[in-house]
Formats: C-alpha cells, structure tokens, sequence
C-alpha cells in the first residue's frame, strides 16, 4: 500500500465506486475498504484498545455501506469514513461505560511508583523515557475509563492527540462551542482524577457514575 | 494547591508525550477479507425473499395500513350516520331465531 495519504487522489475514482456499489455491485466496495482500512484503523487505534481495534474498525466499514446512499459526494470518501469510525469509537466506549465494565481493576504498584518518579525527574531526557513508559499507559487508560464516553472522545481528540477544535468538531458531529465546553469540562474532570490517583483516593462518584 | 496543580501538570504532559508515542495501528491479517464477509452477508440478507416466496414483511405493513384505514372510514361513517349500534344489534338478534334462543339460554334477555 502507499504511504500517499488516503484523503488524496482517486476522489473521482471512489464517487464511480460508490456509484457501482449502490448499483448492486457490493463487491466493489472492497476497493474502499483497501484504500481506508489503515486510515479507520489509524484513528479507531487513537481511541479503543488495541486487542478490539480490528472489530470496530469493521464496525465502522459496515456501518459506511449502510449508510453508502446517504454519502452526498460533496467531500471526500475519506472525510466521511473518518466521521464514521469516530462514531463507532464513541459507541463502544458508550456501551462500556454503561455496562461499568471500565470501573474493574485498581492501579499497579508500578503505575503508583512511575507518578512518584516522575516529580523526582529533573532532565528532559529522563522525562521523555519515562513519558514512553508502560505505565504512563496504564494510568492513562485508567484515568480516561473513569470518563464519560463524550467526554472520553473529546479529551483524547483535543487534548491527547491536540486537534483544533474545528477539526474535532467536524469529526465528532458537533457545534464547536460544544467541543469547546466539553473540552474544557472534561480536562478538569480528567485532571481530579489524575489527582486522585496521585493521593491514592477513590475517584469522586460524581465523575466515576456520570452518564454519557 | 499550587505544588499540586505542577504536578498535574507535570503527569498530563507526561500522559500526552506517552498517548502520542504510540506506534500507529494497522489493520490485522484478513481485515478486508472479514469486512466484506460482514457486507456480503448483510448484503444478501437484504436481498433474499421471504422463505415462502412472498415478500410477506412489506405485505404485512401493506395490511395493516389497509385495515387502520377501513376501520377510521368505518368509525367515522358511524359517527356521522346517527345510527344506534344497541339498536341494530337488538334487531340483528331479534331477526335470527337461533341467537335468540343462545341469548335466552344464558338469561340474557
């Protein structure tokens, strides 16, 4: 596959696809498939852990030939895949949270210990190690399962992986005003709970029980 | 509160350095081939008659829309018509020997 990006080049080529396939040719949405796999997979990985990446993924491509007929073939393919897959993350985490499922499983002594490191490191290079360490991992799954589904979307979009706010938006569906408060709400929200985590205090019940 | 906010500072920084960090996911083996299992599975759902060779779901949508219908003509034409239902059904008994007999049997009338 190239490394071109996917958004580029054959826009015309997908709008004939997507013409065939809404004709009755399904096969020819294996084309789409091929051609937006790494970039659905590339942002379902951003959001959901990686032994269920796959299955979302293909969540996200069924879910696109669903809805093929509605595609306006205003913007590109890729565009409305990327909305599509954010979508998808969003319900898996909305499903998760309802079930509690994230709320299982405490801290490891590791994680604990990598926190009280962290305040003692004085140079940059020590600092990026311990930024790339399993733990800071660990916490920060922790950490983003305490959170609403919206608010755990929001945070990793504008926070994590520092889109504008525009852009995640778009991507989420919403106003940007919204994004805008949700963003802001939920690094707060996030940040209680890193605190907590630092003191060794159970999360407050208003953010572990909020609903999405 | 202000040494606690610099370590949270500190963390999220750390966190967010960790979050980008991360090597990119590529799909797994077979990806597109489970894809479009998934698609060509749904898609022939969609496409398969009923098994009796009716298309008996839109048939029954097509019945009741029609039964909604005859009974609101029905009800409305009754409403305007002024007839008295007690009345009629009273004659429709009085006119049939054998219910007549059934209504008296149980005391009826």
């Amino acid at each position: 596959m190239s490394n071109s990006p996917p958004y580029q080049g054959g826009e015309s080529q997908d709008f004939e696809i997507i013409s065939r396939v809404l004709g009755g040719d399904t096969n020819a949405f294996e084309v789409l498939v091929h051609r937006y796999s790494r970039l659905v997979a590339g942002i379902v990985g951003k959001h959901i852990p990686r032994g269920r990446v796959d299955e979302v993924a293909q969540d996200a491509f069924v879910e696109g030939f669903r809805s093929l007929s509605s595609f306006s073939q205003t913007g590109p393919f890729g565009h409305w895949m990327a909305k599509i897959a954010a979508r998808c993350c969003h319900d898996f985490w909305r499903k998760h949270h309802r079930k509690k499922e994230v709320l299982a499983g405490d801290l490891s002594q590791g994680a604990q210990d990598w926190m009280d490191n962290l305040m003692a490191v004085q140079s940059d290079e020590t600092f990026e190690r311990e930024s790339a360490a399993a733990e800071a991992i660990e916490i920060l799954d922790h950490a983003l399962a305490r959170l609403s589904a919206k608010d755990r979307m929001v945070v990793t979009l504008v926070h994590l992986e520092g889109l504008p706010v525009k852009e995640a938006a778009v991507l989420l569906d919403w106003s940007v005003t919204a994004v805008k408060v949700r963003a802001h709400r939920s690094r707060k929200k996030l940040r209680r709970i890193i605190l907590d985590l630092q003191d060794g205090a159970p999360e407050t019940e208003e953010v572990m029980h909020e609903k999405a | 509160m202000k040494k606690h906010n610099r370590d949270i500072q500190r963390i999220e920084e750390a966190l967010i350095q960790a979050h980008r960090s991360l090597s990119p996911v590529e799909p797994g083996p077979f990806f597109h081939h489970k894809v479009m299992a998934r698609i060509l599975e749904e898609s022939a759902s969609l496409r398969m008659p009923a098994p009796n060779g009716l298309n008996t779901g839109r048939l029954v949508w097509r019945l009741a829309l029609l039964s909604y219908l005859v009974v609101t003509v029905l009800a409305a034409h009754l409403m305007t018509s002024g007839m008295d239902s007690q009345y009629q059904i009273f004659w429709f008994i009085l006119g049939d020997s054998s219910s007549l007999d059934l209504f008296q049997t149980f005391g009826i009338m």
